[in-house]
């Protein structure tokens, strides 16, 4: 039983009883189960956004709610991005590794194609966790059996290292899918490009990591095409997105503006001057260097720009209504400001009343 | 949290876990209705049986018509109403339009959208198994 504070202990000048926020007299009841076992932390923060009427969105030409975001932003940090790309460049190297490996020593990439098989379009995080588990254990074996050259630890070995290549292929952009089934604006807006350009994105990553290690001169044409090809296949399907994205446009403002749009932007020019690099007629291994970083650098500026834009269009709730009630509405220069409007409720007044006639579409102000 | 298309779910700040209403589910073990619903000074929280909250909410509404106000009409009592949800079971009446209560307008549950993704990442990921045996293959 705790203590309780009460007219005699004040007036004895005990410290009154520690608090934890929840108001529950200790004589009366006691907390138990999971519950009782958390404290109630007051954030500094206890209203993050101000109150209604000292809100005026002024760049909005769409009703809103005092524009207060619709949806909750992700809470991801920046290892989520970093996960996206680690895992589209082992997956992207595996499958290539793996790959040349099933040629060289069994010289039957007909196996390859056979594993190609269709998967079940469930829960993509739980796809990716088993393709991911599936893909670490492979990998090990195969790395394991490397050396051998007979028997069957070497059939193991082949055998795993294969199908670590066919794992590692939707393992480069299971993310994507991910992404684009939550209610992200720009995220479910790109939900058809979306998986080409992590895909080509992990073709990047990879041949650019492979670039930077020791080869012999027959690996090292390997890897350049197949970085060519990658960065190429991704400065496409960037663009592809862009367009997918902008209908209605305003969903495409988070790849435009801010530091979101920065990033993706950035992404682009760095891949494209790495394509243009590779592409160079005479080649150095210090060019080679140089376009290998430009290539990785482009490719992890493309993830967290990615990752970025969704918590800017996440916090826009005219993407949301826009998007789903597909109306004309123009891209605007960067995320929505809320400025405070000291006419107070003045503010409120600006919401038209609904008219029942026109309910399918966006009305600008 | 992100595939809410309603920004309902929330995360727990202490331990991390997600979490949205439970309807006070210790309440309803006692046959007690949910606290909100009990609390609710206006009475405009109504907790019950589905179909005769549905029914109540049309009748309602009929009548806010009758009463002068067309902009009147229910937000999510049904699957024709809501496809992309298929209907919810916490419904509103609202008069004036979804987005002026921050309520999405047309809400899609977002897997609903997996196929074309999938269909996409399945192409992609053909593409780049040729590629990469093109790559090695090729002399």
């Amino acid at each position: 039983m705790g203590r309780r504070e009460t007219l005699m202990s004040q007036l004895r000048g005990e410290p009154p009883p520690a608090d934890d926020g929840r108001n529950v007299d200790s004589l009366l009841g006691l907390l138990e189960g999971e519950g009782a076992a958390q404290q109630v932390e007051r954030s500094a923060e206890e209203h993050p956004h101000p109150p209604p009427s000292e809100l005026h969105d002024s760049t909005s030409d769409l009703e809103t709610y005092y524009g207060l975001p619709l949806l909750k932003e992700h809470v991801w940090k920046a290892a989520i991005p970093a996960y996206f790309y680690v895992t589209r460049l082992i997956a992207a190297s595996g499958a290539m590794v793996s790959g040349a490996l099933l040629i060289e020593d069994l010289g039957r990439p007909s196996r390859f194609f056979n594993m190609l098989r269709v998967f079940r379009p469930t829960s993509p995080m739980s796809i990716g966790s088993w393709l991911l588990a599936g893909f670490g254990a492979l990998s090990t074996t195969a790395a394991l059996f490397r050396g051998r050259r007979a028997g069957p630890l070497a059939a193991i070995g082949d055998g795993a290292a294969v199908g670590a290549g066919v794992l590692g292929v939707p393992l480069a952009g299971y993310t994507a899918v991910l992404l684009s089934s939550t209610a992200v604006p720009v995220w479910q807006g790109a939900r058809t490009w979306l998986p080409p350009l992590f895909m080509a994105s992990a073709v990047t990553s990879a041949a650019c990591v492979l670039d930077l290690c020791d080869l012999n001169a027959l690996e090292r044409r390997a890897v350049r095409r197949f970085g060519i090809a990658g960065k190429a296949a991704e400065l496409v399907f960037s663009k592809a997105v862009e367009r997918e994205v902008a209908r209605p446009a305003i969903l495409a403002a988070p790849l435009r503006h801010g530091m979101s749009g920065a990033l993706w932007k950035g992404a682009k020019l760095l891949v494209a001057a790495s394509l243009a690099l590779s592409l160079a007629p005479r080649s150095s291994p210090r060019l080679r260097r140089a376009s290998a970083w430009l290539g990785t650098l482009g490719s992890v500026a493309l993830r967290f720009g990615i990752l970025r834009a969704g918590r800017i269009s996440a916090r826009d709730p005219r993407a949301t209504f826009a998007q789903q009630r597909g109306g004309p509405v123009t891209a605007q220069a960067g995320a929505p400001e809320l400025v405070p409007d000291h006419a107070g409720p003045a503010a409120s007044r600006d919401l038209a009343p609904a008219s029942a006639s026109e309910p399918s579409k966006v009305r600008a102000r | 949290m992100s595939a809410c298309p309603f920004g309902v779910i929330d995360r727990r700040e202490d331990d991390g876990r997600a979490w949205k209403c439970t309807l006070c589910y210790d309440r309803l073990r006692e046959d007690m209705v949910p606290a909100c619903a009990k609390h609710c000074p206006t009475a405009s929280i109504q907790y019950g049986d589905l179909v005769q909250l549905r029914a109540r909410a049309e009748g309602r509404v009929e009548e806010l018509h009758r009463r002068g106000v067309p902009e009147a009409r229910l937000y999510g009592h049904s699957a024709g109403a809501q496809p992309g949800t298929e209907g919810l079971n916490a419904f509103f009446l609202l008069v004036d339009r979804p987005e002026v209560y921050n309520l999405p307008p047309e809400p899609v549950a977002p897997a609903r959208n997996l196929r074309r993704s999938w269909s996409a990442l399945a192409a992609a990921a053909v593409g780049m198994a040729a590629l990469a045996l093109g790559a090695v293959l090729s002399p």
